[in-house]
């Protein structure tokens, strides 16, 4: 396996990108200094709590965070700078090059019009060669790909006539429409229930492979990641603090937060007069700028530092151990000293 | 979807027998005698007797009911005392014209509100934000009658823009009446002079009738619009390639329109049953100064097929905008219970 910062086989590239919702008095800094690279084919793992800023990374890609609010930083596609890009170049790009499935498959579709219309629009948006009949067969196509049955009829029907289920796979046969070189999927489950999150992460699965593009997978589930994909990313208060195979951050978490995360999820044969791990504490308040890791104030493993006060007034070191790292001071000590 | 129309038609012919009967009974309850009314303090018993008995006024207020109704069906709506006028052709007049006046201001209202709600939430452009917001308040915040007088006097008298009171020039001669529309009278008569002295007369009426609900529509959908803006199906047509502008007028404005057409019909349905106050101002010869002078001088006939004519109006203008939530609205085609 090859590592994941060589410039050659990154499809994407996300270079210290920040997001900036103007909102009232004061801004909130929702993303703030991201880098990561996604290689072709590969599947990547975003995972962090509600409001970590994971969905915020997804429409900054997109160049969909709008005016006032701001975007810096830089996101690449096969080399190509998107952020700074003409509308009309955006454009170009989504849907085309970057796919992404939107969270709720209950407010995803129109509902004054057909599911047929909505998945030609898709297509059309970046094919102006096909015709009317030619853009109705590579619907129907596609939500046969996606596995609706009765594709020919149901072309007709409306998102109210659709489970939740099957909205999601019009969702899905939208975002791969034109084969995006990216599938991003922004908690593509978390709206239905357990076998239709089943059925659906199958397809997906079986689409990226069948496609060969790059899956970045957004979720608060983290057994969606350790099925689904190779990669992970940990986002908490818009920055990603450990990154790296998922098996290994899976089995040795170097940042605090994620054995944390990880320590929180039921295990199935827990028992039900067993409380539930939580974090305590809140996430970080975007609107403030931290001065140490955003993390300390709800970390109890500082705790093992010689000095726990550095946590929260000097911003933690990037610690690399092959393929994983972790933003975090307790794991620089530790790597430190299991190393050195 | 045979049933659906069914029970909407009944519904409808319901409605307007209900408001017939209503409308006839009021008329009758009203103190005053008309018999008196029409001949006078210095009536004697024996004429006063004579006429009630000629107006069926002596007959029991269901077979006085039945004779209306039979004879209102047959096209004879009575006569009218005050104008001296049978009530059919004297109705049909005033209704043509108010109802002109009507569908002028209403379209006016219609499209400058959506145009407005339309542009000052695609960008948000201040100036013209603040620019229609004032518009509106004024609209709604101002008595028409007041705004009409003002624009008689500003945009007629100083400016001489626009005409003063009446519906034609006075050198020019009403049009054959086909469908009293004078507007299409006069296309039809293939008068360009006349249509183009007629539309310049509406323009001043039209707007002060047009602009309270105007800005209580342009209101209302940009609260809409600003509401489905924010809508995921938007973002998500975004994230498919297609443009800012496409997306919005492709997938909010539809979606926003909708909630607004209950309010559209309604509005509509009033402004064409005439204002009095504005139609006094314009020398406007519409039904609300004919129907205002009947319930003075308890002319029934005139009221009655006013109420009778207004309440088909608003039936068919429901009915209409039923149909038109099936349209726009796939959640509710083929459903029995409508709205």
């Amino acid at each position: 396996m090859s590592t994941g910062s060589t410039t050659d086989d990154a499809v994407l590239r996300v270079d210290d990108l920040h997001v900036n919702y103007r909102s009232g008095v004061s801004d909130v800094h929702a993303v703030r200094g991201v880098s990561f690279a996604v290689r072709a084919g590969e599947r990547v793992g975003v995972v962090g709590e509600s409001g970590s800023g994971k969905s915020s990374i997804a429409l900054a890609m997109l160049g969909l965070i709008e005016r006032p609010s701001q975007v810096r930083g830089s996101v690449r596609l096969k080399g190509r700078e998107l952020t700074g890009a003409s509308e009309k170049q955006l454009n170009a790009v989504r849907g085309k090059e970057i796919g992404l499935i939107y969270q709720d498959p209950m407010s995803a579709l129109d509902p004054l019009r057909p599911i047929g219309a909505q998945i030609v629009e898709a297509i059309k948006a970046h094919r102006r060669d096909l015709n009317r009949d030619q853009l109705r067969d590579a619907a129907v196509a596609l939500l046969a790909a996606v596995d609706v049955p009765n594709p020919q009829q149901r072309y007709r029907d409306y998102p109210h006539e659709y489970s939740g289920g099957m909205r999601q796979r019009v969702a899905i046969a939208m975002a791969i429409a034109n084969d995006p070189a990216v599938l991003i999927a922004d908690e593509p489950t978390t709206a239905l229930d357990v076998t239709t999150q089943a059925s659906i992460m199958h397809l997906l699965q079986r689409l990226v492979v069948e496609q060969r593009s790059a899956m970045v997978l957004i979720t608060h589930n983290l057994g969606l990641v350790a099925e689904y994909c190779e990669r992970v990313m940990v986002v908490y208060g818009g920055r990603i603090v450990e990154s790296g195979d998922v098996d290994r951050v899976f089995a040795r978490p170097e940042h605090p937060y994620t054995a944390a995360l990880l320590a929180s999820v039921p295990r199935p044969g827990q028992m039900s007069n067993e409380p539930l791990a939580y974090i305590e504490g809140l996430p970080p308040n975007l609107r403030v700028e931290p001065q140490g890791c955003s993390f300390a104030p709800r970390c109890t493993a500082r705790l093992r530092l010689p000095d726990p006060q550095i946590c929260s007034t000097v911003m933690p070191p990037l610690v690399v151990l092959g393929e994983q790292s972790a933003e975090c001071h307790l794991a620089a000590v530790q790597i430190g000293s299991r190393h050195g | 979807m045979k049933r659906f129309i069914l029970t909407k038609l009944l519904g409808a012919l319901a409605a307007v027998i209900g408001a017939s009967i209503l409308a006839f009974i009021l008329m009758r309850i009203i103190p005053g005698d008309p018999a008196r009314l029409q001949l006078g303090p210095a009536a004697t018993d024996e004429a006063l007797r004579g006429l009630r008995r000629e107006m069926g006024l002596d007959q029991p207020m269901w077979k006085q009911y039945w004779i209306y109704m039979t004879d209102f069906i047959q096209g004879d709506w009575g006569r009218s005392f005050k104008f001296g006028q049978r009530v059919f052709p004297l109705m049909r007049s005033r209704f043509a014209a108010s109802v002109e006046l009507g569908i002028t201001a209403f379209v006016l209202a219609f499209v400058g509100a959506t145009a407005a709600a339309v542009l000052t939430t695609y960008r948000r452009n201040k100036p013209l934000e603040k620019v229609a917001n004032g518009t509106a308040h004024i609209g709604l915040g101002t008595p028409p009658f007041w705004i009409g007088l003002i624009l008689l006097l500003l945009v007629s008298q100083k400016l001489g823009i626009f005409p003063g009171p009446g519906r034609l020039d006075a050198e020019v001669a009403a049009p054959n009446k086909i469908t009293g529309f004078y507007t299409i009278d006069f296309l039809l008569a293939g008068d360009i002079r006349g249509f183009l002295d007629a539309v310049h007369h509406l323009v001043l009426p039209a707007i002060t009738l047009g602009l309270a609900p105007g800005a209580f529509l342009y209101r209302l959908f940009r609260a809409n619009l600003l509401d489905v803006a924010d809508s995921p199906f938007l973002l998500v047509a975004r994230m498919k390639g297609v443009g800012r502008l496409r997306a919005f007028v492709r997938h909010a404005v539809p979606n926003a329109f909708l909630p607004t057409l209950t309010a559209s019909g309604l509005l509509f349905g009033q402004m064409l049953g005439g204002s009095v106050l504005i139609e006094e101002l314009f020398n406007w010869p519409g039904v609300g100064a004919a129907v205002t002078s009947g319930i003075r001088t308890q002319d029934f006939s005139v009221v009655q097929a006013f109420i009778l004519i207004s309440a088909l109006m608003y039936v068919v203008i429901s009915a209409l905008i039923d149909v038109l939530y099936g349209v726009i609205d796939p959640r509710l085609r083929g459903q029995g219970s409508g709205r």
